[in-house]
C-alpha cells in the first residue's frame, strides 16, 4: 500500500528533517518555533496513527520497505504490530510533551537547542523502533542516547546536570557495547543485518539442523546486556535517578515513557526473532528467560524500596520507573511456553509498557507543575498543596491509584496479566517478590501523596504564593489521566491489534486468585503508610531519619554507585601512577633526545628547548622533518633491496 | 595478519595516551589513534575476506571522522583561549571553584 509506505518513512524522517529547521525559525520568532514543533509532532502522530488500520486488518506478519543505502546495506522500515505500537506511543507522547513544554519551559534560555533536540529525539526514537535492520537500529539506538545526554545536561551551567549527563551517557554505553557484539555475531552467522534475513537464517538453520544454538544463546545474553543498560535494570539502574537533573518535560518523555523502554522493545523484538525456531526458544528456556525474570523482579523490588526512601519528588518517580520496568522484564522472562512458542507474558509486558507510559508520564507532568510553582524538588519542603493546587491534586490521585494497580485503572489489568503469566511460567519465588513489590509500590505512592498534598503547609510554602499550574500544562496531564482510566479496559482491543489470543479475558483479572491476595496486601500497607506520614504515628519518620544499616543501605542505593565510583577512582589512580612512571623513566630521556635532534637540525634553538615550550615549535618541526627524511630513506632502502 | 598487530599496537598506544595524559589535545590524538586502529582493522579484514563493504564504510568513517575532528579542534581552541590552559584537571578545578563561588552568592 502506498499510504502505508509513505507514512512508515515519513513518520521518522519528518521530525529528523524538521529538527534542522528549528534553529532557522528560532532565529526569527520564538512563538513560531514553538508552534512549528507542536505542528510537526501533531503531523507525526497522525502519520503514526495512519499505520494502525493496515496492521490491524493484516495477519500480524511484518511488511518491509527498503532502499539501498550503501552497497550491500539497505535502509528500511519494518511494519508489524510491535513496531507500530511503539511508534504510536512515541508519536503520541511527543505531541503531549511538545504542548506541555510551551508552558513548562516558558522563559528559559536556550529553547531553540531544547526543541531541536526534542525533535531529533522523536525522529531517532521512532527510527529505532521501525528500523528493518540491526545496523540502522543501532545507529538510532546511539542517537537517542546522545539526545538523552544533551537534554539531561540542558542546564549546562549547573555542574550537577553536566555530571549527570556524562554519567548517563557512559553507563548506557556499557550496554551498547554488548548490543554491538550481538549484532556483530549475528552478521557473522547470517551475513545480513536485516531482521527478516536473520529470521530466515534461523528458520533455514533449524530446518537443516545446522543452527549454532550455543552461539545464539550468547547473542541472546548480549542483547539482554544492551537492554539492561538502556532500560535501567539491575545492576546498571542508578543512571535513571541521576537523569532527573533534566527538565521535567524531558524526564517524562525520555526517562518515563519512551527511551527507557527501548530495552523492552529490543527484548520483545528479539524474542519474536528467536521464536522463528521453537527449538531455539526451548534452548533459551533453562537460562536466558529465568535470568530476565530474575533481573526483572529484583529490579522491581530494589526500585520500589528506593522510591520509598528518597525525598526528591522526581526521584520517587524515577525509582518507580525502574521498578515498573522490572515488572515488564519479569513479563518478558515469562514470555515463552514449554512448546517453544510466545506466551502471554510477551503481550503482558508490552501492555504494561504502555500503561506505565501513561501513569508515570502523568506523574512527571504533575510533578513538573509542582516544581514550576514552588521551585524545589524536595518533598520535605512541600505539604498541604491540596488547597492551592486542587486540579493537580485530583490528577495525582488518579496517578497513584493507577500506579498501585487498583481496579479498574490501567495498571490493574497490565500488572495482573504480568503476575498471572509469571505464575503460569512456574516462577514461584518471583511471584512472591512481585507481590511484595506491589505492596511497597502502594506504600511509596501513598507516602509521596501524603508528603506533597496532605498535612500542613511547610514553612517554605507559607513564604510564597503558590498557584495552580497553567492550563497548557494541565490539559496534557488530563489527557494522560483519561487514558489511565480507559487503557486497562481496552485490553481485548489491544490484544486483537497485536494479533495475540489471551488465555483469559477482561473479567479473568477479577475472578483469579491474584485479586484477593492483592487487596489483602494493599490495605494494611496503605493504612500504615498513610498514618505514619500523614498523621505522624508509629515513629516511621524517626526510623527513616535515624542512622542504621537499613537506612544507610537505602540512602546509598544499595552501594551500586559507590562501587562504580570505586572502580573509576581505581582507574584514575592507576592512570596517575602511570603518568608518574612515564615522567620518571622516559621523560628525561625523551627531552634530551629532542634536544639532541634539534641540535643537529638547528643549533641556535637547542638551548631554548631546555628552558621551556614557548619557543620550541621550530624544534618540533625540525624533528618531524628529520623523522620524515629517515622514513623516506628507509623506504628507498627497502624498495631498493626488494628490487 | 600484520595489520591486526599494527592496529592492536595503535589501540594500546591510544589507551596508554588516554590514561597518562590530561592535555585535551593529547587526549584527542589518543582518541583518533584508537579510531584509526578500528578503521584500519575493519577495512583490512573486509578486504582480506573479499567483502567490498569495508571500503564503503571506510569512506563513511573517514568523512565523519574529518568532520568530527574539525569540530573538536575548534572546541579545543575555544576552550584553551577561554581558560588559558588545555589541561583537563585544571579546567575542571576552575569550573568547580567557579560553581562553588556562585553557590555562595546565592
Amino acid at each position: 500500500m502506498i499510504l502505508e509506505e509513505f507514512s512508515a518513512w515519513f513518520v521518522w524522517v519528518l521530525p529528523l528533517i524538521a529538527s534542522l529547521f528549528v534553529p532557522v525559525i528560532g532565529k526569527y520568532s520564538d512563538k513560531a518555533r514553538n508552534y512549528f514543533v507542536v505542528a510537526v509532532a501533531a503531523v507525526t502522530a497522525v502519520l503514526a496513527l495512519s499505520l494502525v488500520p493496515s496492521v490491524w486488518s493484516g495477519n500480524g506478519s511484518a511488511t518491509t520497505y527498503t532502499v539501498t543505502w550503501i552497497p550491500q546495506i539497505t535502509a528500511g522500515v519494518y511494519i508489524d504490530p510491535l513496531s507500530v505500537l511503539f511508534t504510536c506511543l512515541v508519536a503520541f507522547f511527543a505531541l503531549i510533551i511538545a504542548v506541555y513544554s510551551i508552558g513548562y519551559m516558558k522563559g528559559e534560555d536556550g529553547l531553540t537547542r531544547y526543541y531541536y533536540l526534542i525533535l531529533l529525539f522523536i525522529g531517532s526514537m521512532i527510527g529505532l523502533v521501525i528500523s528493518d535492520n540491526m545496523l540502522q537500529m543501532f545507529i538510532f539506538w546511539e542517537m537517542v542516547g546522545l539526545c538523552s545526554y544533551a537534554l539531561i545536561s540542558f542546564w549546562y551551567k549547573k555542574p550537577e546536570s553536566i555530571k549527570a549527563g556524562v554519567k548517563v551517557f557512559i553507563m548506557t554505553r556499557i550496554g551498547d557495547i554488548a548490543l554491538l557484539g550481538a549484532i556483530g555475531i549475528l552478521y557473522m552467522m547470517f551475513t545480513t543485518f536485516s531482521f527478516q534475513g536473520v529470521i530466515k537464517g534461523i528458520q533455514d538453520g533449524a530446518a537443516a539442523g545446522t543452527l549454532n544454538t550455543p552461539l545464539l544463546v550468547v547473542v541472546a545474553f548480549l542483547v539482554l546486556g544492551g537492554a539492561i543498560a538502556k532500560s535501567a535494570q539491575l545492576p546498571l539502574f542508578t543512571w535513571l535517578y541521576s537523569a532527573m537533573e533534566a527538565p521535567t518535560s524531558v524526564s517524562a518523555l525520555l526517562h518515563a515513557a519512551t527511551m527507557v523502554k527501548a530495552g523492552i522493545y529490543l527484548l520483545a523484538r528479539f524474542i519474536l526473532i528467536f521464536a522463528a525456531a521453537p527449538a531455539l526458544i526451548i534452548a533459551l528456556q533453562p537460562y536466558w528467560f529465568p535470568t530476565i525474570a530474575w533481573i526483572g523482579v529484583l529490579t522491581a523490588i530494589v526500585g520500589a524500596t528506593l522510591a520509598l526512601t528518597t525525598t526528591d519528588i522526581k526521584g520517587v518517580l524515577a525509582y518507580s520507573t525502574v521498578s515498573q520496568i522490572g515488572f515488564m522484564m519479569a513479563g518478558l522472562g515469562a514470555a515463552a511456553t514449554s512448546a517453544g512458542l510466545i506466551g502471554d507474558g510477551w503481550f503482558a509486558s508490552l501492555f504494561h509498557m504502555v500503561s506505565h507510559a501513561f501513569f508515570e508520564g502523568l506523574g512527571f507532568l504533575i510533578a513538573g507543575g509542582i516544581i514550576h510553582a514552588i521551585g524545589t524538588r524536595d518533598m520535605r519542603l512541600m505539604g498541604g498543596l491540596k488547597k492551592a493546587m486542587p486540579i493537580s491534586f485530583a490528577l495525582m490521585a488518579i496517578m497513584i491509584i493507577t500506579t498501585s494497580g487498583l481496579p479498574p485503572f490501567a495498571a490493574f489489568f497490565s500488572k495482573g496479566l504480568i503476575v498471572t503469566s509469571v505464575n503460569n511460567a512456574g516462577y514461584i519465588a518471583q511471584v512472591i517478590i512481585l507481590y511484595a513489590t506491589m505492596a511497597i509500590t502502594f506504600a511509596y505512592v501513598v507516602r509521596m501523596f501524603s508528603l506533597v498534598f496532605m498535612g500542613k503547609e511547610s514553612e517554605h510554602l507559607q513564604k510564597q504564593h503558590v498557584h495552580e499550574a497553567p492550563k497548557i500544562m494541565l490539559i496534557p496531564a488530563a489527557v494522560l489521566a483519561g487514558l489511565c482510566i480507559v487503557w486497562g479496559l481496552s485490553e481485548p482491543i489491544v490484544a486483537s491489534f497485536m494479533h495475540v489470543t489471551l488465555a483469559e479475558g477482561l473479567l479473568g483479572a477479577f475472578t483469579s486468585i491474584e485479586f484477593p491476595i492483592f487487596i489483602v496486601l494493599l490495605i494494611p500497607t496503605g493504612l500504615i503508610t498513610y498514618y505514619s506520614y500523614y498523621k505522624g504515628y508509629l515513629g516511621v519518620r524517626n526510623f527513616a531519619a535515624s542512622k542504621n544499616p537499613i537506612t544507610t543501605t537505602l540512602k546509598h542505593a544499595y552501594f551500586f554507585d559507590d562501587f562504580y565510583g570505586g572502580v573509576s577512582k581505581g582507574i584514575n589512580s592507576f592512570s596517575a601512577a602511570l603518568t608518574r612512571f612515564e615522567n620518571a623513566v622516559f621523560g628525561r630521556y625523551l627531552d634530551s633526545a629532542g634536544t639532541a635532534v634539534s641540535h643537529v637540525a638547528d643549533p641556535d634553538q637547542a638551548t631554548a628547548l631546555k628552558k621551556g615550550p614557548s619557543s620550541s615549535f621550530r624544534n618540533y618541526v625540525a624533528a618531524v622533518v628529520l623523522g620524515f627524511i629517515i622514513i623516506v630513506v628507509l623506504i628507498i632502502l627497502k624498495v631498493g633491496i626488494g628490487a | 595478519m600484520d595489520f591486526v598487530i599494527l592496529s592492536l599496537v595503535m589501540l594500546a598506544i591510544g589507551i596508554y595516551g588516554l590514561l597518562t595524559n590530561r592535555q585535551l589535545l593529547k587526549v584527542f590524538i589518543s582518541v583518533e589513534l584508537i579510531a584509526t586502529a578500528a578503521t584500519l582493522n575493519f577495512v583490512m579484514l573486509a578486504s582480506s575476506a573479499g567483502v567490498g563493504l569495508g571500503q564503503a564504510f571506510l569512506i563513511l568513517a573517514f568523512s565523519t571522522d574529518t568532520a568530527v575532528s574539525g569540530v573538536i579542534l575548534a572546541l579545543l581552541v575555544i576552550v584553551s583561549k577561554k581558560y588559558g590552559t588545555s589541561d583537563m584537571d585544571k579546567i575542571i578545578q576552575m569550573l568547580q571553584e567557579k560553581g562553588a563561588s556562585e553557590d555562595e552568592v546565592q
